[in-house]
């Protein structure tokens, strides 16, 4: 298992998978992979806290392992399951066949072979390439039971099957727990992890994410760009676009081929940064026209 | 290039203690840090080699910070507690009750008051009032009564 050295060798290597770490991020994940803790990620959606986990598996070469979230997740869907039709045809086949022995029909219904292995298992499966990533993403969306479940599984990194015993991680993996806060995630699980939050970038750090990301568009347009959703981010809106929208907002102005932004050109691009009707709404033409000339106003003295 | 002050590197390096006083004082000013995550610090500060304060900064938050409305009390306690001893004077001064004009006029940052608080709460002597305030304030409620006579420069004068 190779050891990265130091946070600036972690940096350079994130940056390598087009992923631009600002310093106290690269502290923070350094620190969960020499310590062995669940990184816990906060903050709006779109600032890259999926993407992280998705750089850091390229960067180690490791596997990534996804478990999303939502309500109603429960341990069957998150640990394990048997694989209830597969063992129905195996009965079948076995009264066919005629002469089944009942306890060697039992050993082999409840073996490994039948046995659906859902994300938390599979990260406690020996890995070739070392400890995989489980990325536990929006962990907000749960329910407390399985928060509390998922305390026990982080805690120690073994799960218990009753038919087959506790299976246990050869070596932790490295886990990556991230939530956009729609509500408080309970103490106790955030205590077993390093906490971050992450918040939307500055202006220098998002051109160099989109510098990164889309380096075919032209630096006037970027600038421009990313100018403008900063200035967005400044209003009263329901949802402000994160990173991912100025990537994909980029991506269609170029395109359409364009090279400087107008009213008329985000008026008609607005979907891409802004997902909701009434934020669209808000920006119709002469609102969108003075945050762009906002926008330019502040990029002058540069 | 670059000049250093001289460092006076004490005979018995503190840090251990440093840190565990600091996550007291984090917990005087509300965060909730149980002892364990004290541990974790030590254990977090010294996996981190890190050659900057930047750092060391990180590494602390990561430990002892867990809600996002803590990361500033965290910041000025921070700055307070490992940064500048004159700054630990100015505090002191926020917490004593203000004298128009004796003290510099800086608006306190979000989270300062409270982080002064957590830190000198224990070593500050308890306020007595001053007799300079008594006089002063005396001074306030006697009413001012506009003169007949001016002293020439057109400042009123006093009219028991």
């Amino acid at each position: 298992m190779t050891q990265i050295q130091s946070i600036d060798a972690l940096q350079n290597m994130l940056a390598a998978q087009n992923y631009v770490v600002d310093r106290s991020l690269a502290t923070v994940v350094f620190l969960s992979l020499r310590l062995n803790r669940p990184l816990f990620l906060e903050g709006e959606a779109g600032v890259g806290k999926t993407e992280i986990a998705k750089a850091l598996a390229l960067a180690l070469d490791r596997s990534l392992i996804r478990l999303q979230c939502y309500e109603g997740l429960d341990a069957a869907t998150a640990v394990y399951d048997w694989n209830f039709p597969a063992q129905m045809v195996a009965i079948r086949t076995a009264e066919a066949a005629g002469g089944a022995d009942r306890d060697a029909l039992q050993t082999e219904l409840f073996s490994d072979h039948y046995l659906i292995k859902r994300p938390l298992l599979q990260a406690m499966q020996p890995d070739d390439k070392g400890p995989p990533i489980l990325l536990i993403d929006e962990l907000d969306r749960t329910d407390a039971p399985f928060e509390a479940f998922l305390l026990e599984a982080l805690s120690d990194f073994q799960v218990t099957i009753p038919e087959l015993g506790t299976i246990a991680a050869p070596h932790p993996p490295i886990v990556i727990v991230t939530s956009n806060r729609t509500r408080e995630v309970h103490d106790a699980l955030k205590r077993r992890c390093l906490y971050h939050w992450l918040d939307y970038p500055d202006f220098n750090r998002e051109m160099d994410i989109l510098n990164a990301r889309l380096p075919d568009v032209s630096q006037n347009l970027s600038r421009e760009v990313v100018a403008f959703v900063q200035r967005l981010r400044q209003e009263d809106l329901f949802k402000k676009p994160g990173v991912a929208e100025t990537i994909d907002w980029a991506k269609c102005l170029l395109a359409l081929d364009m090279i400087e932004l107008s009213p008329e050109v985000i008026c008609d691009t607005l979907g891409a940064i802004l997902k909701y009707q009434d934020d669209i709404a808000k920006l119709q033409n002469s609102e969108a026209r003075r945050l762009l000339e906002d926008a330019r106003a502040a990029l002058e003295p540069a | 290039m670059v000049e250093f002050a001289p460092i006076d590197l004490p005979d018995t390096p503190r840090l251990a203690d440093n840190i565990t006083h600091f996550a007291r004082a984090l917990r005087r000013a509300g965060l909730p840090i149980g002892p364990g995550r004290v541990g974790d610090a030590l254990r977090a500060v010294e996996a981190a080699g890190f050659t900057g304060k930047r750092d060391f900064f990180w590494t602390l938050q990561a430990c002892f910070v867990s809600r996002p409305e803590h990361r500033s009390i965290f910041a000025q306690v921070f700055r307070l507690y490992w940064r500048d001893p004159r700054f630990l004077e100015h505090m002191m001064g926020l917490l004593l009750p203000a004298v128009q004009g004796v003290q510099e006029d800086r608006k306190p940052q979000a989270g300062e008051k409270r982080a002064a608080q957590a830190l000198i709460d224990n070593q500050a002597p308890r306020f007595q009032p001053h007799q300079n305030l008594k006089m002063k304030l005396k001074l306030r409620s006697t009413r001012l009564k506009p003169c007949r006579q001016t002293n020439g420069c057109g400042i009123w004068i006093l009219n028991r």
